[in-house]
């Protein structure tokens, strides 16, 4: 058992992961009970959780997996099927796993009457099961006889040769017959005796497969000649043709077997997709560098270069990202679960309809999603749908209906999460962010603005805190995850009629369009998304010691910010510096820079954690010569300066 | 006398889950965070087994074993090289250098488990 926090945090990623996957696969089997793939893949979860599971000292729960992995071996086998009993225990065996991977022992009664069920499902009759119908082995059944010469310099680094040839003598059962050739060996003169010359052949009896032999010789494979022959007669012949010698010429990779399948998917570590991702980073940068040079020095021939590297990055950047893609499916098993139980707990029957789950985005958005979205679930369930009653009053159909939807929208994701319920009233918001000091009596509020209040801290419409929603978190927090991705919150709702949030996210956080500025020495990077227009400043406006000052803008107030008040940067401002209008939240907050310098997309560098903290910048960009550029958050600068904008009680100036 | 390992990552993650791995399987563990400290380490004491990394500030693993076999009094001592690199180019570079295997990045302590005992033996 592994007892290092940093491992056990590979453990439960992995157990996370094979859970989810396990539970979507239980839901999928409810629908489509027959389909042999998800029954495969319900097993292998299980098989997989079990084993490293035993291995991370989660003992118990490998035990309890157990009889769980053999319900599944049984309707693998054909030996039981799928029915909604199966599906319902399986649903509670779930749970009980995710108990024990929190640490939370199950409770007793209920783990024996799962385990009873599960018991049932292999075996309804008492009586013995059948064999189960097990895979052939992979070769020689009967036994092998391996014969290989070692690398002659294995002593040097530090190999040993006995241990190898114990371990292989190890496989086979009875005593290993061994013989040795001496045909290679030099002249006793020439010996090195730090060399290795001899060919050895050994035999093994029993059941070894070609595997077991080359993972002997893990390390030398490709720098020793090993062959691999089935020992006496080829079994009957199975419906594919085996190869009745497995040889493995020197200097060769790794051979599988016959058997090994050929899978569509390989399962990469994050981390080394982070890794990719870093690297085309410092690329794009590179390539930067190298077109610049390219352009100031006028040679032609290191042009031809710079472009055909800058589309080959451009092509590379593009394919790093498509790696780290993945479909929103990957999280929607969870939904599923949670409308099944939130139905059951509220009273409130609803179907939840799921459109678009292939839509992509940057894993990291993800995993930073599901939690803000099943926020918006429960809310929509709890607080938006009415009681089947209160349909019926309101001429609706007694089944509520939540859809949540994605799809793409030019550099950005949509994802609505809209239900057909009460919906909200304006008014209702209004009294209470007045009670909750969100807002002063006087204020006068656009409707969108009053609705987003609700994502205010402190802001809850719920009259009630009920198990499902008042945990403690408001959607308030929802606002706050969905920002820190660089996204928003719109709520749309019609009163009677339902409400819709939809949280608009870029696709990945790992590259973005930017508009590079100065500002004295200084340069930053503003998200071109953010960027609504670009204008000159009004002639002779001076921001004197104050960091914003409130402009009509096209019709509109907007707080325009002064970087270099907010930045303090002590230079003299520029003669015609321009105002970039940008979109926070639901209105427009003005940058004052001193210039505009291009365009460009850049890679975002994570700030340190010591800056983590300073919420002006979303990241830095390196620039192609080797300057830094901070990013701006846009939404984090509106939101500390440009909300109150638009209410009336600010001053205007003339 | 238990087996000794040096372990050589400027990753302090790294050397902390493979020292608490095989410190808790009965190794003594000795960190060294870059190749030239790894060096001055192997100088001091002769290790049952080291394990490298290959990115590194100042020296790289490559370097470190280069270096470290040029001395004929190291022949013998088993390197395992982590190595994250996925196409052999790097594996089949560091066994040129000396390495005797490696271990591929990232790894579960099982993994480092059984290639450590397998090198060093039960």
């Amino acid at each position: 058992m592994i007892n290092d926090p940093e491992a056990e945090a590979i453990f439960r990623q992995e157990a996370d992961a094979l859970t989810e996957s396990l539970q979507s696969g239980l839901l999928s089997l409810k629908a489509a009970p027959e389909d042999a793939a998800v029954v495969a893949q319900v097993f292998r979860d299980l098989h997989t959780l079990k084993g490293t599971g035993a291995m991370f000292g989660f003992g118990r729960m490998a035990e309890f997996i157990h009889d769980f992995e053999t319900a599944f071996e049984a309707v693998r086998d054909g030996r039981a099927t799928v029915d909604d009993n199966l599906i319902r225990v399986s649903l509670r065996a779930h749970d009980i796993i995710i108990d024990m991977l929190a640490g939370d022992d199950p409770d007793p009664s209920v783990e024996a009457e799962v385990l009873a069920a599960l018991h049932r499902v292999q075996d309804p009759t008492g009586a013995p099961a059948p064999m189960a119908a097990t895979p052939a082995p992979e070769a020689g059944g009967d036994g092998l006889r391996v014969s290989f010469t070692l690398p002659e310099d294995l002593l040097d680094i530090g190999g040993n040769p006995a241990a190898l040839i114990a371990e292989l003598t190890a496989l086979g059962t009875g005593d290993p017959a061994l013989s040795v050739c001496f045909e290679d060996l030099p002249a006793l003169a020439t010996v090195d005796p730090a060399r290795l010359y001899l060919r050895w052949q050994v035999t093994l009896a029993g059941d070894v497969s070609a595997q077991d032999v080359e993972d002997v010789f893990l390390f030398h494979s490709d720098r020793m000649d090993l062959r691999i022959e089935p020992l006496g007669t080829p079994k009957p012949a199975p419906a594919t043709p085996t190869p009745n010698a497995v040889q493995k010429p020197a200097a060769r990779g790794t051979q599988k077997t016959p058997q090994t399948r050929v899978e569509d998917h390989i399962r990469v570590p994050a981390t080394r997709l982070d890794g990719i991702m870093d690297q085309v980073g410092e690329m794009v940068i590179a390539e930067a560098r190298l077109s610049a040079l390219a352009a100031a020095t006028g040679d032609e021939a290191l042009g031809d270069v710079a472009e055909t590297i800058t589309r080959l990055t451009a092509g590379l950047r593009d394919q790093a990202m498509a790696l780290r893609m993945t479909p929103l499916s990957t999280i929607t098993g969870r939904f599923h679960r949670l409308a099944h139980d939130l139905a059951e707990s509220t009273g409130k029957p609803f179907d939840l309809h799921i459109v678009g789950e292939e839509t992509e985005l940057d894993k990291s958005l993800i995993e930073k999603l599901a939690e803000p979205l099943m926020h918006i679930l429960r809310n929509a369930v709890d607080h938006g749908l009415e009681t089947p009653e209160g349909r019926a009053a309101a001429g609706k159909p007694a089944r509520g209906l939540v859809v949540i939807e994605a799809r793409h929208s030019g550099a950005d994701i949509l994802i609505g999460i809209s239900d057909d319920g009460r919906g909200l009233n304006p008014d209702m918001i209004r009294e209470r962010a007045i009670e909750n000091g969100l807002i002063a009596p006087t204020d006068q509020l656009s409707r969108d603005h009053l609705l987003s209040l609700i994502l205010e801290p402190g802001f809850s419409t719920a009259t009630q805190v009920t198990e499902l929603s008042g945990r403690g978190i408001g959607t308030d927090v929802v606002n706050t995850m969905v920002r820190s991705m660089r996204g928003q919150v719109i709520i749309d709702t019609e009163e009677g009629q339902g409400t819709r949030f939809i949280l608009r996210l870029p696709l990945t956080l790992a590259i973005v369009d930017g508009l590079l500025v100065q500002v004295g020495p200084e340069r930053y990077v503003i998200p071109l998304a953010a960027v609504s227009a670009i204008l000159d400043m009004p002639v002779g406006l001076d921001f004197g010691d104050s960091v914003a000052k409130v402009l009509p803008v096209r019709g509109e107030l907007v707080s325009v910010l002064s970087l270099r008040r907010t930045f303090g940067i002590d230079v003299p401002p520029a003669k015609h510096p321009k105002m970039i209008l940008v979109q926070s939240g639901e209105g427009h907050v003005g940058i004052s820079v001193d210039r505009i310098i291009r365009v460009e997309q850049t890679v975002v560098k994570q700030l340190s954690p010591l800056h983590r903290e300073v919420h002006a910048f979303g990241g830095a960009s390196v620039q192609p010569d080797g300057q830094i550029a901070l990013i701006l958050d846009v939404a984090a600068l509106g939101h500390m300066h440009g909300r109150r904008a638009i209410r009336p009680s600010v001053e205007v100036p003339a | 006398m238990s087996k000794s390992v040096l372990v050589i990552d400027d990753s302090p993650s790294i050397r902390r889950m493979v020292a608490m791995t095989l410190g808790a399987a009965g190794y003594s563990v000795t960190e060294a965070d870059d190749g030239k400290t790894g060096l001055m380490r192997a100088s001091d004491s002769r290790f049952d087994m080291i394990i490298t990394d290959q990115n590194m500030p100042g020296m790289t693993g490559l370097e470190f074993i280069k270096a470290f076999r040029s001395d004929p009094s190291n022949r013998g001592v088993p390197i395992l090289f982590l190595s994250t690199d996925t196409d052999g180019t790097l594996k089949n570079a560091a066994r040129d250098a000396g390495a005797l295997g490696w271990l591929a990045k990232p790894f579960e302590p099982p993994r480092l488990l059984a290639v450590t005992s397998k090198v060093l033996g039960g």
